[in-house]
């Protein structure tokens, strides 16, 4: 009933909102850049684009995932540091929120320079997957309760250990939450990190439909990087959810 | 002594950072064509400031307008939605699902449907303000105190009075935390419209140097882009707890 609740206004509100952009694309009230719902959806599952939308979804997916385990990996690894060396708190969050507010389009360029155009949408993934997971991993290591930290503490167990055996099962399921916190932005600094030189990508297809003023083109491979950072968040939620099972 | 202690305890990890980049730079003897260390950036913009800080205004100008008119947009629009439950229950699930458009696929389109002009650049950064500002502002308008709401219900208060006096004030940490979000969200998203439609701004000086590989122009913009970015976010989040801190 709760879910229900939840979820009813959502596919209510999906379905308007397809019914309106059906009819404005329809009319043409907004103008012709605006094409209706279904045109947009028979050029995303046109066969004969099947494969350009496949090729650029792959290579996006896969440096959206690679930027997001090597982001998230580093993150979760910061803020494990934070958590057992509590001088370094307000440095490493206030390296947090420097890497936070990158303004990701304005270092891409100089990326591609260093690392090379094919792995700047990597680099540009793994630096906006950075603070959500650094935010979600330093609120998981904080999970433990006060209980078990102060039997930690009175059986004088090492710091190594209150790490290993007490925060960190304690934080799996607060990880496994910045992983999905994290996915969307993996997908969306992937596609900015393409704009400098890579080959293919979701990223690259939106900026040359736009270049070329291919309406339908556009507003189909916006609804792709609409799908995947969904898709991403939905995958991460259901670990999350699985997690949540094993471990709380 | 102690300012200078905290000082050190906020900012070593950036300022570790870029030392290692100016000895890495140094020792290593990479390409300093390609990769220039932090002295010789900052040299570059000394000696030509007017050629940075334009662009830098122009863009920065875009995202003042996009906020301030995003931000407050979201806050009436939620108030409306609280206001009148009608409209909350009808907007509320679309704007939750407009949300989670990527910017990387509303900008192009938008950009597209408006046409490319300064205006459109505003209207970009407002979009990208409004929907977290709409979103955190609803939830805390909804966040009033529950005995508060009990007494103004037995009191006979009217809907506006309970607003003015219950939710506003329950919605001012949202507020400036949405604030928050949106200075790093509106510098994002002026940078892009500007990109992607070529406007002036520091977009177009990044894609000129990158066409003529002038890499310390490339890297000097960079820099002025992480050093607006970077003391936007770090002045809105010390308002934001300034605020919330006297609100509380």
């Amino acid at each position: 009933m709760k879910v229900a609740r939840r979820v009813v206004p959502v596919v209510v509100a999906v379905v308007i909102l397809v019914i309106a952009w059906e009819v404005a694309g329809r009319t043409r009230i907004a103008g012709a850049a605006f094409p209706p719902f279904s045109g947009v959806v028979a050029t995303l599952f046109d066969p004969a684009k099947a494969a350009l939308f496949g090729r650029a979804a792959g290579a996006t997916g896969l440096a959206a995932a690679v930027g997001l385990l090597i982001g998230a990996a580093s993150a979760m690894a910061i803020a494990a540091v934070r958590q057992a060396i509590r001088p370094t708190r307000p440095g490493l969050d206030r390296f947090a929120a420097f890497v936070h507010s990158l303004p990701e389009l304005a270092i891409a360029p100089a990326l591609a320079v260093v690392i090379g155009r094919e792995n700047a949408p990597i680099a540009v993934a793994a630096i906006a997957v950075f603070f959500p997971a650094y935010a979600a991993s330093t609120r998981a290591f904080g999970a433990a309760s006060a209980v078990h930290q102060e039997l930690f503490t009175v059986l004088g167990s090492p710091r190594r250990s209150r790490l290993l055996r007490l925060e960190l099962p304690a934080a799996v399921t607060g990880l496994a939450d910045a992983l999905r916190l994290a996915a969307p932005a993996a997908v969306l600094g992937a596609a900015f990190g393409e704009w400098f030189g890579a080959s293919r990508g979701v990223g690259i297809l939106i900026l040359s439909a736009s270049q070329n003023f291919n309406v339908l083109l556009l507003w189909a491979a916006a609804l792709l990087a609409t799908l995947m950072t969904m898709a991403g968040y939905a995958v991460f939620g259901i670990l999350h959810r699985l997690a949540l099972r094993r471990f709380a | 002594m102690n300012r200078v202690r905290t000082f050190f305890g906020r900012w070593w990890a950036i300022l570790a950072t870029v030392v290692a980049w100016q000895l890495a730079v140094t020792v290593f003897q990479v390409n300093q064509y390609l990769i220039p260390g932090p002295i010789p950036i900052v040299g570059a913009i000394v000696a030509d400031p007017l050629g940075y800080l334009l662009p830098a205004l122009l863009t920065l100008l875009t995202a003042a307008i996009g906020f301030v008119v995003g931000v407050a947009l979201g806050y009436l629009l939620a108030s409306l939605a609280w206001l009148v439950p009608v409209v909350g229950t009808l907007i509320t699930p679309l704007a939750l699902i407009v949300r989670s458009v990527p910017a990387v696929a509303f900008v192009p389109v938008l950009a597209l449907l408006l046409g490319y002009s300064t205006t459109t650049a505003w209207v970009i950064c407002a979009v990208a303000c409004f929907f977290p500002t709409f979103v955190l502002v609803g939830s805390g308008l909804a966040d009033a105190p529950a005995h508060g709401v009990d007494l103004f219900t037995v009191n006979g208060a009217t809907r506006w009075s309970r607003y003015r006096h219950l939710a506003v004030p329950s919605s001012l940490p949202a507020l400036v935390t949405s604030m928050r979000i949106s200075v790093t969200v509106a510098f994002g998203a002026a940078i892009f419209s500007q990109f992607v439609m070529g406007s002036p701004g520091l977009a177009s000086v990044l894609i000129d140097a990158l066409a003529r590989l002038d890499m310390l122009k490339l890297w000097g913009t960079a820099t002025c882009a992480i050093v607006i970015g970077v003391s936007g976010y770090l002045l809105a989040s010390r308002l934001e707890t300034y605020a919330i801190a006297r609100l509380r």
